[in-house]
């Protein structure tokens, strides 16, 4: 006799899971150390004058604050499911757990959004705080407000302030009199104004194509964009990211700091010949390449927890994200626009589920309106930035 | 921008090549049938009395009081009245109260009076006609045809709904395959009695060979058209029809737009009342899933046992664990205690689905096994679904699918919470009870359970205050 089910529809499923979901994460962000540890060693050697030895020095010590960002976001995982959840008591237990509540993938991209210098200790507590303050209190997965990965950044980066300010210096590691070693050259660009110079753009950076392909001091993951954009377009095919939240975002951001360049008569758009300088376009691009912003697009603005749940909420959070990460990269004159600006959305995500709450039937006229006061905000921004910095520079 | 709008549904492995492909078998024959009247039985009237000899198609039973009168019910076959007060269970999980018949085998019909020539009676001659051979939408709702045309204005489409999206099920292809003449006929009819100048039949895109012969049935007539709309689910819901057909939409019913709906077997039952005389007394139903051993659609008398049906093809597997019996499709479908029911009107589809598996936390498992467990590889196997509830990770997917346009995991919460304000907010009473957001969340959470609940408790609170 067969025995029989009973149980409420449907009967049937997807076969999608929020494993698979994650797995893609890893996919991407694991070969993304892989490929930072590489680029770090490279950029010593090539442009930094490093002999070999030095080269792997610095690839163990890149290397060294990878692992020791994921295993502490683990660890603290670890530590909290099976002393305060008690959720486990063996190995597989535990292997269970750390699968169903992603530390690795929060702790990989902690750990690739922190600069080579940092120091260990920094790293560890950095990495507690974003499993514990950023998400453990408030419930675990599916409840946190802000992205931990993120709570675990903005702590060191405030707390330790003077530590990371030098964090991504070489000099300590190898023997090198470029100056491009000391400081990151985001800092070294405040230093000159919102308004950058094509001629300081060149000298502090060399050329678009090493800001590219992460050839500067930057934080270890941050800096690589062409691995950042492979990511998201293999994302964005498996459907793991809303694609339409990192090209808002970074659209927007692009097309605001152009709006500045030109204004600000940094290139000269209608005469030939039409190269990135004269175009304008070196600023928009430094802009986008730089900071994170490519990161924070692709992993932190599209992490699904901490964004709002409607497609088009999604869209307005991009819009928003854009907007204060311009405001504080440009009118602040902070590196530290892409990290802020997520954390602050974070905040208003339930606020944006709220707007779009009920049965979606074609457009209503207050979302019309909020649109449009959106557009006005991201209008009135740039036109102050663009008239305001003038005077500046 | 389409981009941002909600999607209207999704794609669905069909699962019909098993029975699609297969001519459906009549069984017309079995010992007993069992005609479903309600759960009390006190609300119909019974014509017979135990030891009666009826006949097939005579009047029975019929409905004396609730909604939809008269509701009548008929002999689906000749033979003796054995219990008027006999207790089966009905496709919808309920005990019903039936009237039990032994079969003589010889289908000796009651007199019958055919219509050949549609322009000679009055619509409502005919409208009398649908309501004393008791046809009810054969597509799942059971509601009475005859309601419907009762008072009609300002009609000027008659849509037949063809569109089958559950997977599984091909009752309705096989019906629109075999009897391509009755549906048009059916449809011809009803488009008499809305007095609609247009009739539609919706089917879902890529079954060529429905679509061919549909046109070809079709062509005698210059204002019956053939529309495939998207194989998506829920593409057969009234209000996607509609709007796929003819970009209409409307608040509650869809005679507010000057549409009338129907399934195509539905109007097969309505020219077979007409141009034959004849009740409703059959329907197709597909016994389909992989528990069965031999799928296949089937031509029944209303009344029939399902465990005749399964016997037909070869008994249920018994290598799979435990089954899910499912009447209906898999995504609306319910799921019943046993596999003996009787095969009501509104019974498409016989299923028997593989069953779940809750899944266990590990305790020494063997690592292994654990890591498959995670990366989900028992997944790929259609004949074991493990249920691996997940907290919600707001992915939005749920969002994404619902065709209704809400929010079901901010529902769920509130519901959780029983959050009624919140639920008024959310639109809970939009839900169609389509199941989409628990077959697509990756969390494996039973999302449309909980928004149900809400749904039932946001309705008894209004109810209260009314
Ligand atoms: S069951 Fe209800 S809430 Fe869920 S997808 Fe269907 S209509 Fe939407
Ligand atoms: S599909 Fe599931 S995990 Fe995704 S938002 Fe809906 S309930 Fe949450």
């Amino acid at each position: 006799m067969t025995k029989i089910q009973v149980g409420s529809h449907p009967h049937i499923h997807s076969g999608n899971s929020t494993h698979k979901y994650m797995l893609d994460l890893p996919i991407t962000t694991y070969s993304m150390a892989i490929v930072a540890i590489l680029i770090q060693f490279l950029f010593v050697t090539i442009y930094l004058g490093a002999s070999f030895s030095e080269g792997i020095i610095v690839a163990i010590q890149a290397a060294l604050v990878i692992f020791t960002g994921v295993f502490s976001c683990i660890a603290a995982e670890s530590i909290w499911n099976r002393y305060v959840n008690k959720e486990y008591n063996d190995f597989s237990g535990w292997f269970r757990s750390m699968a169903t509540t992603y530390p690795s993938i929060t702790g990989m991209l902690y750990a690739l959004s922190l600069p080579i210098g940092t120091p260990l200790y920094i790293v560890i507590i950095g990495g507690f705080v974003a499993i514990i303050i950023g998400k453990s209190i408030f419930g675990g997965v599916g409840n946190n407000i802000f992205n931990p990965a993120l709570v675990g950044r903005a702590f060191i980066t405030i707390a330790y302030a003077t530590a990371l300010g030098k964090a991504v210096d070489y000099t300590g590691l190898i023997q090198t009199t470029d100056a491009i070693a000391s400081a990151s050259p985001l800092v070294k660009a405040a230093q000159e104004g919102a308004l950058l110079s094509y001629e300081s753009f060149k000298n502090i950076y060399g050329s678009v194509w090493k800001l590219f392909f992460g050839f500067y001091p930057s934080a270890l993951g941050e800096s690589l964009s062409f691995w950042i954009i492979l990511s998201f377009i293999y994302l964005s095919i498996k459907k793991t990211i809303d694609w339409f939240v990192p090209v808002i975002y970074i659209g927007l951001v692009f097309v605001m700091v152009w709006v500045v360049a030109l204004v600000n008569n940094l290139g000269t758009p209608l005469s030939e010949p039409f190269t990135l300088q004269t175009l304008g376009l070196y600023l928009p691009i430094f802009h986008i390449l730089t900071g994170g912003l490519l990161f924070g697009a692709v992993f932190m603005a599209t992490e699904p927890v901490t964004s709002p749940i409607t497609r088009r909420g999604r869209a307005l959070f991009a819009v928003y994200l854009a907007v204060i990460t311009f405001a504080i990269r440009i009118l602040g004159n902070l590196p530290e626009g892409v990290l802020y600006s997520i954390l602050f959305m974070n905040l208003f995500v339930p606020i944006m589920d709220r707007f779009y709450m009920g049965q979606t039937k074609g457009i209503k006229r207050k979302e019309i309106i909020l649109w449009i006061f959106t557009l006005l905000v991201a209008a009135g921004v740039t036109a102050y930035a663009a008239t305001s910095l003038g005077g500046v520079s | 921008m389409k981009l941002f709008k909600a999607k209207k549904g999704i794609h669905i492995p069909g699962k019909k090549d098993g029975t699609a492909k297969l001519s459906s078998i009549e069984f017309l024959s079995p010992e007993y049938v069992y005609i479903p009247l309600s759960v009390k039985g006190t609300d119909f009237d019974v014509l017979v009395k135990p030891g009666d000899i009826v006949k097939l198609g005579q009047k029975i039973a019929q409905r004396s009081k609730g909604k939809g009168l008269p509701l009548v019910k008929h002999a689906s076959i000749s033979g003796e009245v054995v219990n008027i007060k006999e207790r089966k269970m009905h496709s919808s999980g309920l005990p019903y109260v039936c009237i039990q018949i032994k079969n003589d085998f010889k289908d000796t019909l009651v007199e019958v009076t055919p219509v050949s020539n549609l322009d000679k009676v009055e619509n409502s001659q005919l409208l009398e006609i649908i309501k004393e051979a008791g046809i009810v939408g054969l597509g799942g709702a059971g509601f009475p045809t005859f309601l419907k045309y009762g008072n009609v204005k300002d009609i000027d489409t008659v849509i037949l709904n063809g569109a089958e999206c559950e997977p599984y099920l091909t009752s309705d292809y096989r019906i629109m395959l075999e009897q391509t003449d009755r549906v048009i006929d059916g449809l011809v009819i009803l488009m008499k009695l809305a007095n609609a100048k247009k009739g539609i039949i919706a089917i879902k895109k890529g079954k060529k060979e429905v679509y061919k012969q549909l046109l070809d049935g079709a062509s005698k007539f210059n204002n019956i058209s053939v529309v495939e709309i998207p194989d998506e689910f829920p593409a057969g819901w009234e209000r996607q029809v509609v709007y796929r057909t003819l970009k209409r939409s409307y608040e509650n019913f869809p005679f507010e737009c000057g549409v009338i709906l129907n399934n195509v077997s539905t109007s097969v039952a309505v020219s077979k009342a007409v141009r034959d005389g004849l009740p409703l007394v059959e329907r197709f139903v597909t016994v389909s899933g992989e528990g069965i051993i031999r799928p296949q659609n089937y031509r029944v008398r209303i009344g029939t046992l399902s465990t005749d049906l399964i016997k037909l093809s070869e008994g249920l597997a018994d290598d799979m664990g435990e089954l899910r019996i499912v009447t209906g499709g898999p995504m609306m479908g319910t799921s019943l205690k046993t596999e003996e029911f009787v095969v009501t009107s509104e019974l498409s589809g016989i299923l028997a689905l593989p069953g779940e598996h809750k899944y266990e936390t590990p305790h020494n498992k063997p690592v292994g096994d654990v890591i498959l467990d995670v990366l989900h590889f028992s997944e790929h196997d259609d004949r074991f679904f493990m249920r691996d509830e997940q907290p919600c990770v707001r992915c939005g997917n749920c969002v994404k699918y619902c065709p209704a346009g809400i929010q079901p995991t901010l529902i769920r919460s509130a519901s959780i919470a029983k959050d009624e304000i919140m639920l008024d907010k959310l639109d809970v009473s939009k839900c169609i009870s389509c199941g989409t957001c628990s077959y697509v969340c990756p969390s494996h959470i039973q999302v449309s359970e909980a928004v149900k609940k809400g749904k039932a408790y946001h309705a008894a609170k209004n109810r209260n205050k009314k």
